[in-house]
């Protein structure tokens, strides 16, 4: 989904909601999070997620693990906390609420 | 490329170094650098770059062959993105470093926009500005054309010159909105 720059913002906004969500039914490391959201076509880079992910982190929404790796180094596999999945459901209802705005503007 | 040829790179996490043709590891360490610099006013922003960087190396431990090649590193480096930080990241930072305080302005120039300039740093109207401009070389002429018309000459090829090279010298910005905004940090911690 390559969508214009018009939608960069919008993007931008929904970045921690989708990231939330990804860690909301199994554990998942950075690199794991970042191909979930590819997976289903939000364009996002390295870059961006990792400090994100250090700063949801901080602010107690997501707590990690370390985990061995087969392949290479100790994984850091990142979890929903409490406040993680208070802010998810609040997301989402403000998303709906959003939606509900979209329809009704028109009318 | 002979082995000798190659750098032994170690990234965090890795217990093995990576072997980088030389081009490949200048664009690594300059897109480290940059992550760090970029994630400077960041608390987290060491634990960002280490995340990266073990990252990268995941990414790297992929490939085959003797040594990472230039164009290998490029398109990781690519897929991973300049590194964005949260407030106090590189884009605040960076404006306030760049933005000069005496520039040209290109949007609404006449000539090659030295005056806009001058009205976008003093906030004096550009219409001043100009008959000022113009008013203070004429009238100068005009009293040295008193001593010989070949001093208000040469008077006045200087004022040219002098035009020539603030052209040269000032930085251009693309309109004096740009400009404005350029300096809204300055302005709003500095007054």
């Amino acid at each position: 989904m390559e969508e214009g720059p018009e939608f960069a913002a919008l993007r931008r906004g929904l970045l921690e909601l989708l990231v939330l969500a990804s860690v909301e039914h199994k554990v998942r490391y950075a690199a794991e999070i970042v191909a979930a959201l590819r997976g289903v076509n939000f364009p996002v880079q390295e870059g961006t997620a990792y400090p994100l992910l250090n700063k949801m982190r901080r602010e107690g929404l997501v707590d990690h693990e370390w985990r061995e790796s087969s392949s290479g180094p100790p994984r850091k596999y990142l979890s929903l906390t409490a406040a993680g999945q208070q802010r998810l459901a609040e997301y989402r209802k403000y998303w709906q609420k959003l939606t509900n705005m979209i329809e009704r503007i028109g009318q | 490329m002979s082995a000798e040829n190659h750098v032994q790179m170690r990234l965090t996490g890795h217990q093995a170094p990576f072997s980088l043709t030389p081009a490949a590891h200048e664009e690594l360490v300059r897109y480290l650098a940059g992550a760090r610099e970029g994630l400077a006013g960041d608390p987290d922003g060491d634990e960002s770059v280490r995340d990266l960087e073990a990252s990268v190396g995941d990414k790297l431990a992929s490939f085959c062959g003797s040594a990472v090649s230039e164009g290998q590193m490029r398109s990781t480096l690519r897929q991973f993105g300049s590194v964005v930080g949260g407030p106090g990241g590189p884009g605040t930072n960076g404006a306030d470093v760049s933005a000069p305080k005496w520039c040209r302005v290109l949007d609404g120039k006449w000539l090659a926009g030295v005056c806009l300039g001058v009205s976008a740093t003093t906030e004096a109207s550009i219409v001043w500005v100009r008959i000022m401009c113009v008013a203070v070389t004429l009238l100068a002429g005009a009293l040295l054309s008193a001593f010989s018309v070949y001093v208000t000459l040469v008077f006045l090829g200087l004022v040219v010159l002098v035009y020539l090279t603030l052209t040269l010298l000032l930085p251009p910005v693309e309109s004096v909105a740009e400009y404005r905004q350029l300096h809204a940090r300055r302005y709003s911690v500095g007054q």
